[in-house]
């Protein structure tokens, strides 16, 4: 008899990408207990809405880690007493879907170097935007910049990455 | 193209300037469009391509985090804290189990003196209770290996998905759509479905797989109506099947298919 398999990979799941989550959940949130905390969210989260993951849709891992800085810049703002974001939607999650058995160093060290040829002033910007949970209207209040150079800022920088990622997003 | 024409698109092409710039800061998890942005969106393939892109960079970010390592005992608070919740829900599909009923001392001194026909009358009503409370004790146990398959289940899934060689085809049919993901040298495949409706009442849904020789059994299942995914174990390398089919069965299943057919999949012709 087939059944609906609610629960329990979750350890398998767990051992497969917890460090790789929670590397993303401290990195935004800067704090080990929240980290941890996000963590265990996300991976419940997995648990609970398996039936929302389209694998033709996006990789296991990327579909995680959305969810998971997603769910960071959340608590984020919320310390920040800021409005929540929208939770993820499908579209958001539609697209990119990676070789599960792609070395995550490879892809990392790529990214890595790929942001560190950006110009300082845009890597700063996608950084407070995307790490940091920022809207660009907060980037500019904070480095006290007109919006107009922190939008060029942005699209210089994606265009940029857009150019030397470009093996990554044409795989799909 | 006509004069009118050409201009339309000058001016589209002049409005995708600032919308590119505002989807840049959109896919990096600036706030929402605004509803002009998404206007155009709707009629610029050039915008919906570069979101796209833009969209794909941003999911690989997350991956140049610096690892950095949880504490041993999340691993420990998650897999408790997945039981529980997996226990609760299980308990709140539950009938409540009654303890076995014993008769009260009063109750002894009225049975010794009330006559024969209040003993019998208290025996029948003890034995149906002892009968029920044994049917309720089997629902139990059937729960409890159900809840068991599905923890294996789910585990089964994860490394299928991440066998490189996995591979996926469509399936379609009237009411349900879906997908049927299997390892071609393995003896596992998963069906997810979607817009599923329930099966009638004293119906199963029953899982065919094809082949040369015709159709076999891949095992039966009812379902809450939505979006559901299903593990299947084939007798047979998932590679060497064409076909796949559900249709609608009798309770207890069909040794062929009979029922009508609610969605079906070529094995032929990958996603």
């Amino acid at each position: 008899m087939l059944r609906e398999q609610p629960a329990a990979g979750i350890a398998a799941l767990y051992d497969r990408y917890g460090r790789l989550v929670f590397s993303v959940a401290f990195r935004v949130v800067q704090d080990h207990g929240a980290a941890e905390e996000i963590t265990q969210d996300v991976f419940l989260r997995c648990w609970r809405t398996i039936e929302q993951y389209r694998p033709e849709q996006s990789g296991l891992s990327t579909w995680l880690l959305t969810i998971t800085r997603n769910r960071s810049v959340d608590e984020l703002r919320s310390r920040r007493g800021k409005e929540a974001r929208r939770e993820v939607s499908e579209e958001l999650l539609d697209g990119l879907v990676l070789d599960p058995h792609l070395d995550e160093g490879l892809i990392r060290d790529e990214i890595r170097q790929a942001l560190s040829g950006l110009p300082i002033a845009q890597r700063e910007v996608v950084e407070l935007v995307f790490w940091g949970g920022l809207t660009r209207h907060e980037v500019a209040n904070q480095l006290s910049l007109p919006l107009g150079t922190v939008h060029t800022r942005l699209r210089l920088a994606m265009d940029k990455l857009r150019v030397s990622l470009q093996r990554w997003i044409s795989d799909e | 193209m006509d004069e009118t024409m050409a201009q339309k698109q000058d001016n589209r092409i002049n409005q995708c300037e600032p919308i590119q710039v505002l989807l840049a800061a959109h896919a990096l998890g600036d706030e929402p469009l605004d509803a002009p942005t998404r206007a155009h969106l709707l009629v610029c393939p050039a915008c919906q391509k570069i979101l796209q892109e833009y969209r794909s960079i941003v999911k690989l970010l997350p991956y140049t985090a610096p690892e950095a390592s949880p504490s041993a005992a999340l691993r420990e608070r998650l897999i408790a804290s997945t039981q529980a919740e997996a226990d609760a829900r299980n308990t709140a599909a539950q009938p409540t189990i009654l303890p076995t009923p014993v008769a009260q001392p009063r109750q002894r001194r009225r049975l010794l003196f009330g006559g024969w026909s209040a003993f019998g009358a208290a025996l029948i009503a003890i034995i149906a209770l002892l009968g029920w409370n044994i049917s309720l004790q089997q629902q139990l146990t059937s729960q409890t290996a159900s809840l068991t398959a599905s923890r294996e289940g789910w585990q089964a899934l994860v490394v299928m998905m991440n066998d490189p060689t996995v591979v996926s085809y469509r399936m379609s049919g009237e009411v349900a759509r879906g997908t049927v993901w299997g390892v071609p040298q393995r003896e596992i495949a998963c069906l997810m479905l979607e817009d599923l409706p329930a099966p009638p009442a004293g119906y199963v849904y029953q899982v065919w797989l094809s082949t040369s020789t015709g159709w076999s059994n891949a095992g039966t299942f009812d379902s809450r109506p939505g979006n559901r995914w299903f593990m299947i174990r084939p007798q047979q390398a998932f590679g060497s099947y064409n076909a796949v089919l559900v249709t609608t069965e009798p309770a207890g299943g069909s040794q062929s298919p009979t029922g009508p057919a609610l969605i079906q999949g070529n094995l032929s012709v990958r996603t």
